[in-house]
């Protein structure tokens, strides 16, 4: 009988011991998106300003027909993070003010200029707008870029004044007035 | 003749008689062990779904809060009988798409985060910048809910990261310290 008891004992404890004792090793997997996207930030001016256009003769000034940089604006933070293009339109100086009567052959109420873009790609991008909204792509750039410090910069340079065809063709006189053109930055992803 | 054999029979009942009548014991011992152990628990295959990790400048978001999974229960019930020790490992987030960043000095392919492990009342963390898992040391049995959370999302020197799908991993060892 006590034999019998001890067995039952033994037993018992055999039952308590677990068999699962060990050591785990899991794994978490995680997932994140990060979508194609471009930015341009806001240019340091809206507008460039370019002065007096007009030389003593009433012409272009000679000054403003060279490489010398007339007017500039930057853009610090401008980027894509994905396979992208930039496109720049232009538009020439054009007078704003209404005119009721023909252009004078010898006069010009247009002027383009040299829009030199910096800081996208490892070249300058130069668009030289004659006609009423003139493109220029770039790309598509199959890396993502950032412009580095100090960032996307526009320089205005190379005055020259157009007949209403949109030829250049120097020694033309201004007729008076403002004169505006625009040019547009957009960068848009390819995917 | 007679004589003799009544005072055998005299002396045969004596013997029986103090027999009967004595104390005695017996002494058991009841033996058992219990191993130390910790219980099973899998893991959802399912990867752990951060959503976007880009806000609106580019830049890395500020934290998962809109993510559509930063936090999952990993166990609901997980127990060590003894003392153990969790390793908490936290593999960054990369877009292996991208191998070459032409412009690394804005870009990158690589989101870091902490991965935040909590069991009942104990909590540690791990940084996948960190090469080395940390460890959670748990000095006693301790059974609850393992509810793993991933917070403050980061790039070095915040760098932009490039557009695609990021994967990740944050691995935990559980072993027993006894």
């Amino acid at each position: 009988m006590l034999d019998h008891l001890k067995f039952v004992v033994a037993a018992i404890g055999a039952l308590a011991v677990p068999t699962l004792a060990h050591a785990a090793e899991k794994q978490i997997n995680i997932t994140g998106e990060v979508s194609g996207a471009c930015g341009v930030g806001s240019p340091d001016v809206t507008e460039i300003n370019l002065y007096d256009l007009t030389g003593p003769n009433g012409m272009l000034d000679p000054g403003k027909l060279g490489t010398t940089v007339l007017g500039r604006a930057t853009i610090s933070d401008a980027w894509c993070n994905t396979p992208h293009s930039l496109v720049m339109e232009a538009t020439p100086m054009t007078l704003t003010r209404a005119v009721t009567y023909a252009q004078p052959s010898d006069m010009a109420r247009k002027v383009t200029y040299d829009a030199r873009l910096t800081g996208w790609g490892n070249y300058p991008f130069t668009g030289r707008p004659r006609g009423g909204s003139d493109r220029y792509a770039m790309g598509p750039m199959l890396s993502p870029w950032a412009a580095s410090s100090p960032g996307l910069v526009l320089e205005v340079s190379k005055l020259q004044t157009l007949t209403p065809a949109g030829t250049e063709q120097p020694n033309l006189m201004l007729e008076y007035g403002e004169y505006r053109g625009t040019v547009t930055i957009t960068l848009t992803t390819e995917n | 003749m007679r004589t003799t054999l009544l005072c055998a029979l005299v002396l045969g009942g004596g013997a029986f008689a103090v027999s009967a009548s004595a104390q005695d014991s017996q002494t058991l011992t009841v033996q058992s062990q219990v191993a130390p152990y910790c219980s099973e628990f899998s893991v959802n295959a399912a990867p752990m779904n951060l959503g976007s990790l880009a806000g609106a400048t580019g830049q890395v978001v500020a934290d998962f809060n809109g993510a559509p999974e930063s936090s999952r229960e990993i166990s609901a019930s997980f127990y060590c009988n003894a003392p153990s020790k969790i390793t908490l490992e936290a593999n960054p987030l990369l877009n292996d798409e991208v191998s070459v960043i032409e412009d690394s000095s804005s870009f990158t392919n690589r989101v870091d985060y902490t991965a935040v492990l909590r069991w009942r009342d104990l909590e540690g963390s791990a940084s996948s910048t960190l090469a080395d898992g940390q460890e959670i040391n748990a000095l006693q049995a301790n059974t609850g809910p393992i509810t793993l959370t991933l917070t403050d999302p980061v790039t070095s020197g915040n760098l932009r990261p490039v557009a695609g799908s990021y994967s990740g991993e944050v691995h935990l060892t559980i072993t027993l310290t006894q």
